[in-house]
């Protein structure tokens, strides 16, 4: 099967992963009300390593920069990330 | 499947067969197409779909003999569609002038075409426009042949003139005057000509020539029209004799060109030809149900139709298709397309290995329920291809794991510790039966599989073991051959050790999955034995009424069950309504082949679907029809509610119970009959998480219930998050977040302490890992 295919998988994947950023983003604007409880810290956006059937991406999510625990919100979880998921569960 | 194995299962759906009238018809007007553009009143696109396939339109169109009216469908509800009339008011009313022939460049080989009547102009026509230099001999001084014998009111004298003109436009050399065999021998043609085309009519007589049968018409090939005679070919009226048929000859002439064409090019003259002049077309069309309508008849028969009368004429059209499948499928419906078209696209899917698997989708929603088999008059099964193509995806590490995972997670609870059970009946050491209620019947209604085994222990002398689990459905549906295999050899395992006995159902999909699976044991349905045995005394207040039956998709074909089902509830004294699909034909209540998880949106549709198909009470006797038919507002019943005197009719429609309430059915049960009938010390060992409390609003377990997320994925996450304090706090509302994965999915869980319990806000869940959270 073609590589074209690949190649707009590839795309469609990279524009949603944009768009994970971006509700991430949304997210990080919370107004920092959100802390981890073990550390004290508020959670701050950091890079995040989240991976799915093989693949794997760089996104920018709210974490703690002591222990590392990251939060995913319900918008995120249901929205974008189920969209990726979707699409990796295709190719 | 081999790809030809897959080939040879979409050429079984008729689909995209042509209707009667297009096969009928000898050079395969596509009629209903052109119908269709009358109908809107296209007449110009209309006109250019019937000179795709008609040379000489305007000549055609009025005089046609349409053999295509007696093969139209529409005489089965009425008369006819009045075809040629209608192309007779196109040609007439259309003004168009035909599209542009563009010429390839001109070959070297010749051709001779003997006689311009209607074969040997279309010949001519369809060589020349393939860039023969073609030379027509004309034995008079003008074109057309017997055209000049028609009515000039018919055709008129101008028509034939202009549209055969198009000849000379094409280059094609015409020599009036010029009878074969006279100016020039035959076997002159046939040492300056590459190939030759006679179409001289029925009083040809060729001085030596092809051979020529007692009628006088001349012997020919059928299907390539060469006559005996190495590079001449023949038709029209020297084929037909008499009896002229212009459509005939035209097809003729446009079949002899392609047979010179390939014998120029020195290719086969016979390979793919099957369906050239008029056949049979394979295309099932139903008329079961169309209103009958007399053809429109045109106000001044003289003229033909006006527009108007036109219009409505082609409307009487049934644009004759099959869809008998997804007619009654919503499922095939929801895709909208047909299953020849299905079949490529699962074949494409199942061979494509990098790229985007557009029909896993498609694949993954059927129910499998096998009804499409049932209408197809080539019994086409979608469920085949399905289940074989999820087989297939599953070996392939295709499969999307979120489409079976949670039923397979409860498959395996069902099977686990908690929930598996094989007993010989207490004070028994042997078992001359075996009950098997399932695990949708024990966690749906416990209670009714306590009454059931009583009854049956209560009737048969020999023993009566219990054996608890699930029959391996959903890993037969998710393509797990392999797990699926396990479960059938541990259920053929215990079953030998209890000796073998015979095996009561009450469900019917462990019914069809025992007996093409397990043959080497016998079945029998429940319903069979309360039939044969006689029903139970039942203390219940219950007013038989009427009901309808939802007979289940996985027993179709077993009519002795739907026999025992209506007698049951005759005895009971039900007045029984028979929907207009059940038996063999029966429909799926969205649960069967795993379509209410890989599809939710779908499931509904097809519960709402088929909850609405009557306004009496539903009678099921499959626990997953009933569940999911009252969930969605449709008074439904389990035969059992019946029997036992249970049902009250006055109630609104009774909800089963959620998807962790199903759980804990299944393992209380297993509790409770052990110690009550066998008396058994069950050892509870309770897990860590178990003993959350958790306050649930009523709002929260419909959500979870939606998204799949059992009470006890929540407890676990908030024992996790208690123990190791893994958790984040909203400062805003003081309300804790925190996730757990327990399995290949991440559940989130948004609580707050409350006494000694928990009170739940939202849970939700995503499968992708994320780094710092496992
Ligand atoms: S019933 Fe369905 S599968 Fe069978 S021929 Fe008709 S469209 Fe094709
Ligand atoms: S009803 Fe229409 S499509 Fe069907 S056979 Fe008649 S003309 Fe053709
Ligand atoms: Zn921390």
């Amino acid at each position: 099967m073609s590589s074209t295919m690949l190649i707009r998988t590839g795309w469609k994947l990279r524009a949603i992963i944009k768009d994970v950023k971006k509700v991430a983003g949304k997210d990080l604007g919370a107004e920092n009300i959100f802390e981890c409880f073990k550390c004290g810290l508020p959670m701050e956006p950091g890079k995040v390593t989240v991976s799915y059937l093989g693949s794997s991406f760089p996104v920018e999510l709210l974490k703690c920069r002591q222990c590392g625990l990251v939060l995913i919100t319900e918008e995120l979880a249901l929205g974008k990330m189920l969209e990726v998921e979707k699409t990796l569960e295709d190719k | 499947m081999d790809h030809k194995q897959w080939r040879e299962y979409e050429e079984r759906c008729t689909q995209e067969r042509p209707p009667a009238c297009t096969a009928a018809c000898p050079v395969h007007v596509d009629v209903r197409s052109f119908t269709a553009e009358m109908k809107a009143g296209n007449f110009n696109r209309a006109l250019d779909i019937f000179r795709k396939t008609v040379p000489f339109a305007g000549i055609i169109g009025r005089i046609c003999d349409h053999p295509c009216q007696a093969a139209c469908r529409r005489g089965e509800a009425g008369d006819p569609v009045s075809i040629a009339a209608l192309e007779k008011a196109c040609v007439e009313m259309t003004s168009a002038p035909p599209a542009k022939i563009t010429l390839p460049p001109k070959k070297d080989r010749r051709v001779a075409v003997a006689g311009g009547g209607l074969s040997g102009l279309a010949a001519a026509f369809d060589l020349a426009g393939k860039g023969y230099p073609v030379v027509l001999f004309e034995a008079t001084d003008r074109l057309g042949g017997g055209l000049w014998e028609m009515p000039a009111e018919v055709l008129p004298r101008q028509i034939i003139l202009t549209e055969t003109a198009v000849l000379e436009q094409m280059g094609v050399e015409i020599r009036y005057q010029a009878t074969v065999g006279q100016v020039i021998s035959l076997p002159e043609l046939c040492s300056e000509y590459d190939a030759v085309y006679l179409g001289t009519g029925e009083n040809f007589k060729p001085v030596p020539g092809p051979e020529i049968d007692q009628a006088g018409r001349c012997r020919l090939d059928p299907v390539t029209l060469a006559t005996g005679l190495n590079g001449v070919f023949a038709g029209g009226g020297l084929r037909t004799g008499p009896d002229y048929s212009p459509i005939n000859s035209l097809s003729d002439g446009r079949r002899a060109a392609i047979s010179i064409d390939r014998f120029l090019q020195k290719v086969s003259l016979t390979a793919v030809r099957e369906n050239e002049g008029p056949y049979q077309t394979r295309l099932f069309t139903s008329t079961k149900g169309v209103e009958p309508l007399p053809a429109v008849a045109p106000g001044n028969p003289a003229q033909g139709y006006t527009r108007e009368e036109a219009v409505l004429e082609a409307g009487r059209c049934l644009a004759c298709q099959c869809l008998e499948c997804v007619k009654v499928c919503e499922y095939l419906a929801h895709f909208k397309s047909y299953p020849k078209k299905y079949a490529r696209d699962i074949n494409q899917n199942l061979k494509i290995v990098m790229g985007v698997h557009g029909a896993n989708n498609l694949i993954n929603s059927c129910s499998l329920c096998g009804l499409c088999r049932e209408v197809c008059p080539e019994n086409f099964d979608m469920a085949e291809l399905c289940r074989v193509a999820r087989a297939e995806m599953f070996k392939k590490g295709k499969m999307p794991p979120s489409a079976h995972d949670f039923p397979l997670r409860d498959m395996a609870f069902s099977n686990g510790e908690q929930c598996a059970l094989t007993r010989h009946q207490s004070g028994h050491a042997s078992s001359s039966h075996l009950f098997f209620p399932g695990c949708q019947l024990s966690a749906s209604a416990p209670g009714h599989v306590e009454r059931a085994y009583a009854y049956l222990t209560g009737r048969f002398a020999g023993g009566v073991g219990l054996m608890l689990r699930c029959c391996g459905a959903p890993a037969e549906w998710s393509g797990r051959t392999g797990l699926f295999a396990a479960e059938l050899q541990e259920i053929r395992k215990q079953w030998r050790e209890m000796g073998g006995p015979r095996l009561i159902l009450a469900c019917s999909t462990c019914y069809r999955m025992f007996k093409s699976h397990l043959p080497e044991i016998e079945i029998v349905s429940l319903w069979e034995i309360y039939d044969q045995l006689g029903l139970p005394e039942a203390a219940g207040t219950q007013k038989p009424g009427l009901v309808a039956i939802q007979d289940a998709c996985t027993t179709r074909h077993e009519k002795q069950i739907h026999q025992s089902v209506r007698s049951i509830l005759q005895k009971l004294g039900f007045k029984i309504e028979e929907l207009p699909a059940s038996r063999e034909t029966t429909e799926c209540c969205g649960y069967g082949g795993l379509m209410l998880f890989a599809n939710r949106k779908l499931a509904d549709d097809v519960i709402n679907r088929r909850i609405r198909e009557s306004a009496a009470g539903y009678v099921a006797y499959c626990a997953m029809c009933r569940d999911n038919f009252s969930a969605r507002g449709k008074k439904t019943y389990h035969l059992l509610d019946l029997i036992y005197g249970l049902a009250d009719f006055a109630l609104p429609p009774q909800k089963g119970p959620g998807y962790s309430q199903r759980r804990e059915n299944r393992a209380r049960l297993k509790n409770k009959l052990l110690k009550e009938i066998w008396r058994d010390q069950v050892v509870q060992h309770e897990s860590a998480f178990e003993n959350i409390k958790l306050i649930m609003p009523a709002a929260v377990s419909g959500v979870m219930e939606e998204r799949l997320i059992l009470k006890e994925d929540v407890q676990k996450v908030i024992e996790y998050a208690e123990r190791t304090g893994n958790k984040i706090i909203n400062r805003n509302n003081g309300h804790i977040m925190a996730c757990h994965r327990p399995v290949s999915v991440t559940y989130w869980v948004e609580y707050t302490p409350q006494a000694d319990g928990f009170v739940v806000h939202n849970a939700y869940s995503h499968r992708m890992e994320v780094e710092g959270n496992n």
